[in-house]
């Protein structure tokens, strides 16, 4: 039943994105054909029947005011979040006059917004964090959209938001109403993956990491290793983050922290308390006490690693797609890539594939000031959106390009499409990544990725790359041959994606306790691993988790979980 | 004085200044650390082989840092902030700290100014409140929002009334008697011969507005109007993990430019380096005046 | 009354533009102080969210380790008061006597350099520079023969790291302070000391320290406002999971358990607590102060 319904949900991911991007080859294997029909999708794409024409421009324009997080790399000089060209484009072609009630860094975003939330000194649409999203809900200070939804929300949309079996979608509803639009995004991109040094499996005559004996093994004939003076070499990799959290390696024992999993009765139980944690960090506190862990590991941010990483000290550990990125800097030195690294799937300790978790719930979520005069305009932002994301690629020149190119209207590698005011993405587009990037690579034709604008970038970052462009190493690891793509497209042709069997909005006693929890279960892990507690205590940690509300969360979870069925 | 130098004096001496110097390094070489960051290529800096030199000399961080237009903006809002800020610090904490420096029979009243003001030292309304009030009197994302609501600084009050107190009485009495009132008394005395604690306050003053952050974060809309060290916050710290999806992680990872944040770390802290040898001339221009005043 | 209104107006009117700001933006703001009683509801605002009595304070007493935390906070507060306030007077002391006035204004610069930094860069250079393998320092004791020690990774020696790292930060800042005092005090008197053949050390007692007292009371009163602050910046920067045990403090942990999750109700009935306490010491000490020493601290 659990594996079936995790498969029922990936199936119905891939089935219902299947048509649109079927669409989408189509757009780019006929272009002329399909230009006149996707060039100006808001003005001539067919009325849908609905009272309020939902594709005519405003006329006077109206205004929409929202809140921004800056990040200056993506604009062109002398443009800002204020005044730019994509903005300029929905006035041009929605009528919408967009306002920025405050622009900051993004890093700043959500401190901000909570000051004006606390403050009630809310724009019109804005995007909000889950936790922010409770807040306002409680507080009944955002509108109810369920109607809103059904109405304006036209058939794309509403495939591309549910295309995951609804699961995102529900995440946005509290008591059977729908309060925000989700920021739908891949839930996949979060999957681990064992980042290994090949030069030195090769050296060493070392199995690849298939199994999680392998990994130990891995480890264990890394840490003899000698660094040429350098210092001592470690096993695996942790730093003061993973150390409380060792999400990759847990998932080889088939064990999900902090996830809710299924138990043989068929009721929820939370993962981090399960016997397999128990198995999986009483290794973990062995290969500590060999040695082979840094022994400092739990002080240390994952800066010193990849300084252990560039001094060869370290060549073993566990991290998501993006994880080459931070190595970059260590393994490319005077334009010459020194190290050798590959991407696995996460092994499994018995005969049952190793298994990554993954969340099916989102983060951020768009959310409608209660008082905003004109819901529905937010929603021809939306509408438009999924236009620009599902329409195809813009021919170089073309209005329309706008929206994912800015004023130069042709890729230029930056991400502008990110300034356009409400963003909802693909729920598996770094899969499709995977299936679709080496294999344009061999035929030299991408005409399977042309519809994304980041994939696309991916490619050709991995010409220049392979044209011997060294600064492009890090994208080889990601989007490459055997690269994280290739992975997360593997786990997910494999069904190896573990997704939490919880996902609906905090409960009561979540929003009380979690935290606390949360700490003392992070402060039990990392003491284990480093052996300052033994490894009995955590029986005692369970005893004690269940006493300080986690019985309380357990039984409102199941009751969730009954409801849900 | 010169002549009677013992023997044991010399050899304190000695012992007295090789221990400040050694206190003087183990300061500096952070900054020096800094510095050699920021001289650096990045590969070096990652590979941890950077301490106190720079290896693989470049000066890329800096060009990086000067060709950054909001760089230069973020400067320039704190060079407004200091100038603004610190005036009117100063001359509240002069206006307030004289009156304040009375006893009760000379100033019935000044006990309950002084707990008055040193209350607000102890209690404040937490950060909504606060936020509201620099709201609703309409400061909020402008450079009077950085300056007005620490206007008055207490804890230099405290220490310049203090300072006030130990000049000699007589002088304000004889001025008295010459039929001066009580600002040209603050002006023409108090002022002149208060110079070193004045250069102090001044300094920490300069300081503090140079130095804060945290209310430029929360009181401007627009990135333009941070001032430098709110713009270097925003480098420096790292994306809070709940919030960080990981595409950003991907984002957050390329941008991991140590030697970049070296440079504008660096760049920041110059201007104090430059003006505090400069006010400490006012120090020694204090033991001049204390010395001319008998 | 009104005639001593009229005698002393000028400093009524000195004082009104600083009273009027600090009733506008610290009295103002500290009508918020009712939201510790409050359950916070931003729609309703500060006046209108439902009254819930003590249940904030509870909650906080009501979390497990609340008593380990508060003690944590209180040594390491009280640690930094005593050495934050010792090492600047020495320090302004030793450059004291220091002739060469170059030297003297070098020392005085380099020694105020590292408040500069904030926790965020010095906690990272901190953890490389004490790192037990690695590390300056513990490379440094090894040349004594001394085992190498994790300075940040070992309950028993956190809190220690805490107090040193912070003194050798902030120590510059009172430093200037003694100086400033130092240069007020009257040659003459010196000149009268060295009649009476009192060597350099006698002067330092008979002349210098007097004339540092009440600087020094000064500045110690104000610190025991410190009482409950153990310094949240510095903490946050420099521990982790297994030193939580002594150097987690009431700030950091109350951070992790609330205010990440803006519980405004929370975090102000804390500063409210802390506020009370640290009026307590300095209404105290002024008190004592003014009882035994006839001296009015502000």
């Amino acid at each position: 039943m659990s594996l079936s319904k995790t498969k029922r949900f990936a199936l119905s991911c891939m089935v219902a994105l299947l048509p649109a991007m079927a669409a989408c080859s189509g757009t780019n294997g006929d272009k002329q054909g399909q230009n006149d029909a996707t060039s100006k999708p808001v003005e001539s794409a067919p009325a849908v029947e609905e009272k309020i024409d939902m594709n005519s421009k405003y006329d006077p324009p109206i205004t929409l005011t929202t809140f921004r997080g800056n990040v200056p790399e993506y604009f062109y000089p002398e443009e800002t979040m204020d005044k730019n060209a994509i903005y300029d484009a929905y006035e041009r072609d929605l009528g919408i006059t967009l306002k920025n009630n405050w622009v900051v860094d993004s890093k700043e975003y959500h401190s901000k917004l909570k000051i004006s939330i606390a403050a009630n000194d809310l724009a019109d649409f804005f995007l909000v964090s889950a936790e922010d999203l409770t807040t306002l809900v409680e507080s009944d200070m955002v509108m109810d959209l369920t109607e809103a939804y059904e109405k304006y929300a036209d058939e794309k949309t509403k495939k591309m938001l549910t295309s995951d079996g609804g699961k995102q979608m529900k995440s946005a509803t509290f008591n059977g109403k729908l309060m925000a639009i989700p920021q739908t995004n891949s839930p996949f991109n979060s999957a681990e993956m064992v980042w290994v040094r090949k030069d030195w499996l090769k050296e060493m005559n070392l199995p690849e990491p298939k199994t999680m004996q392998d990994v130990l093994a891995i480890s264990e004939a890394f840490a003899t290793r000698d660094s040429g003076g350098k210092g001592k070499v470690f096993g695996l990799g942790l730093n003061k983050e993973t150390i409380s959290q060792p999400l990759g390696f847990l998932n080889g024992y088939h064990a999900y922290p902090g996830q809710w999993v299924k138990d043989s009765s068929g009721k929820l139980v939370y993962g981090s308390v399960q016997p397999e944690v128990k198995t999986a960090l009483k290794q973990l506190q062995d290969l500590y006490k060999a040695g082979q862990i840094d022994p400092e590991a739990a002080v240390n941010d994952d800066a010193r690693n990849v300084e252990y990483i560039a001094n060869d000290r370290l060549g073993l550990i566990f991290g998501q797609f993006w994880y080459s990125a931070a190595l970059q800097d260590a393994v490319v030195k005077d334009n010459k890539v020194t190290q050798d690294w590959g991407v696995y799937m996460i092994p499994s300790i018995d005969d049952k594939p190793g298994m990554t978790q993954v969340s099916a719930t989102v983060n951020s979520f768009y959310v409608i000031n209660k008082n905003a005069k004109n819901p529905e305009a937010v929603f021809k932002l939306l509408n438009h959106w999924v236009g620009v994301l599902t329409g195809g690629l813009p021919a170089e020149g073309e209005p329309r390009a706008v929206y994912s190119f800015g004023k130069e209207l042709k890729e230029t590698g930056k991400e502008v499409w990110a300034v356009n005011p409400l963003v909802v993405l693909l729920q598996d587009l770094y899969i499709q990544g995977g299936e679709h990037i080496t294999e344009a690579l061999k035929t030299n034709d991408p005409s399977a990725i042309e519809w994304s604008g980041d994939l696309k970038n991916r490619y050709e970052q991995l010409k220049k790359y392979e044209a011997g462009d060294t600064t492009f190493w890090l994208q080889s690891k990601i989007a490459g041959e055997e690269g994280a793509f290739t992975r997360m497209y593997e786990y997910f042709k494999e069904d190896r994606y573990h997704f939490n069997e919880f996902y609906g909005t905090a409960t009561p006693t979540m929003i009380e306790r979690d935290e606390l929890l949360k700490t003392k279960e992070k402060e039990m892990f990392a003491k284990i691993i480093i052996g300052s507690a033994s490894i009995d205590e955590f029986d005692k940690f369970v005893e004690e988790w269940n006493k300080l509300g986690g019985e309380k969360i357990t039984e409102e979870v199941n009751d969730w979980y009954a409801n849900m069925q | 004085m010169a002549v009677k130098v013992s023997k044991s004096y010399r050899l304190f001496t000695i012992m007295n200044n090789f221990l400040l110097l050694l206190l003087a390094i183990t300061c500096v070489l952070p900054m020096l650390h800094i510095l050699a960051l920021s001289f650096s290529s990045a590969s070096a800096v990652t590979a941890g082989e950077v301490t106190f030199w720079p290896v693989d000399w470049t000066t890329a961080a800096y060009e990086n840092v000067f060709g950054k237009k909001e760089y230069l903006v973020a400067f320039w809002v704190s060079i407004k902030r200091v100038a603004i800020g610190v005036t009117i610090n100063m001359l509240l904490t002069i206006l307030i700290a004289y009156p304040l420096s009375k006893e009760n029979s000379q100033f019935p009243g000044r006990t309950i100014y002084a707990w008055y003001f040193v209350f607000t030292m102890l209690f404040s309304g937490g950060l909504i409140p606060w936020y509201m009030i620099i709201k609703d009197t309409g400061l909020l994302d402008t450079i009077w929002a950085l300056v007005i609501p620490s206007a008055v600084p207490i804890f230099n009050v405290i220490i310049l009334l203090n300072f006030f107190r130990g000049l000699p009485k007589e002088l304000e009495e004889s001025a008295k008697l010459d039929g001066a009132g009580y600002f040209t008394v603050l002006w023409r005395i108090f002022v002149p011969l208060s110079m070193p604690a004045l250069a102090t306050l001044l300094l920490f003053a300069v300081v503090g507005h140079w130095n804060s952050w945290f209310d430029g974060l929360i009181l401007s809309n627009r990135t333009e109007h941070y001032p430098l060290q709110s713009f270097l916050q925003t480098i420096i710290i790292k994306l809070d993990p709940a919030y960080l999806t990981p595409k950003q992680a991907e984002l957050n990872a390329l941008m991991n430019n140590r030697t970049s944040r070296a440079a504008q770390i660096f760049v920041a802290a110059f201007p104090i380096l430059i003006i505090y040898p400069f006010l400490q001339r006012f120090f020694i221009k204090g033991i001049v005046l204390g010395s001319v005043k008998e | 009354m009104i005639a001593a209104v009229k005698k002393y107006w000028p400093l009524h009117l000195m004082i009104l533009p600083g009273f009027l700001l600090v009733l506008v933006y610290s009295y103002g703001p500290m009508a918020g102080l009712i939201i510790a009683f409050k359950k916070f509801m931003p729609n309703k605002g500060i006046w209108g969210s439902p009254w819930i009595g003590w249940d904030n304070f509870e909650f906080v007493l009501s979390l497990p380790d609340t008593s380990q935390i508060i003690r944590n906070t209180i040594i390491i507060a009280l640690m930094k008061m005593i050495a934050g306030m010792i090492v600047p007077i020495f320090a302004a002391l030793m450059l004291n006597e220091v002739r060469k006035a170059v030297f003297k204004r070098t020392v005085q610069t380099l020694i105020y350099l590292p408040h500069f930094l904030s926790w965020i860069i010095l906690g990272g250079i901190l953890i490389d520079i004490l790192s037990p393998s690695q590390g300056i320092v513990n490379k440094l004791l090894g040349v004594f023969g001394v085992d190498p020690v994790f300075f940040l990774g070992d309950n028993r020696w956190f809190r220690f790291t805490l107090v040193f790292s912070d003194i050798w930060k902030e120590f510059g800042f009172s430093t200037i302070v003694y100086l400033a005092a130092l240069t007020s005090i009257n040659p003459v008197l010196y000149e009268a000391a060295e009649i009476d053949g009192a060597n350099r050390l006698r002067q330092t007692w008979h002349v210098t320290l007097p004339g540092m007292l009440p600087i020094i009371v000064l500045l110690g009163t104000l610190s025991l406002g410190n009482v409950l602050n153990a310094g949240f910046d510095q903490v946050f920067n420099l521990y982790s999971i297994p030193v939580y045990e002594t150097g987690d403090i009431i700030d950091t942990y109350v951070y992790r358990v609330g205010i990440q999750k803006a519980q405004y109700g929370i975090a102000t009935a804390i500063g409210l607590f802390k506020s009370v306490v640290s009026l307590l010491f300095i209404s105290l000490s002024y008190v004592l102060a003014y009882r035994f020493a006839n001296y009015r601290i502000f």
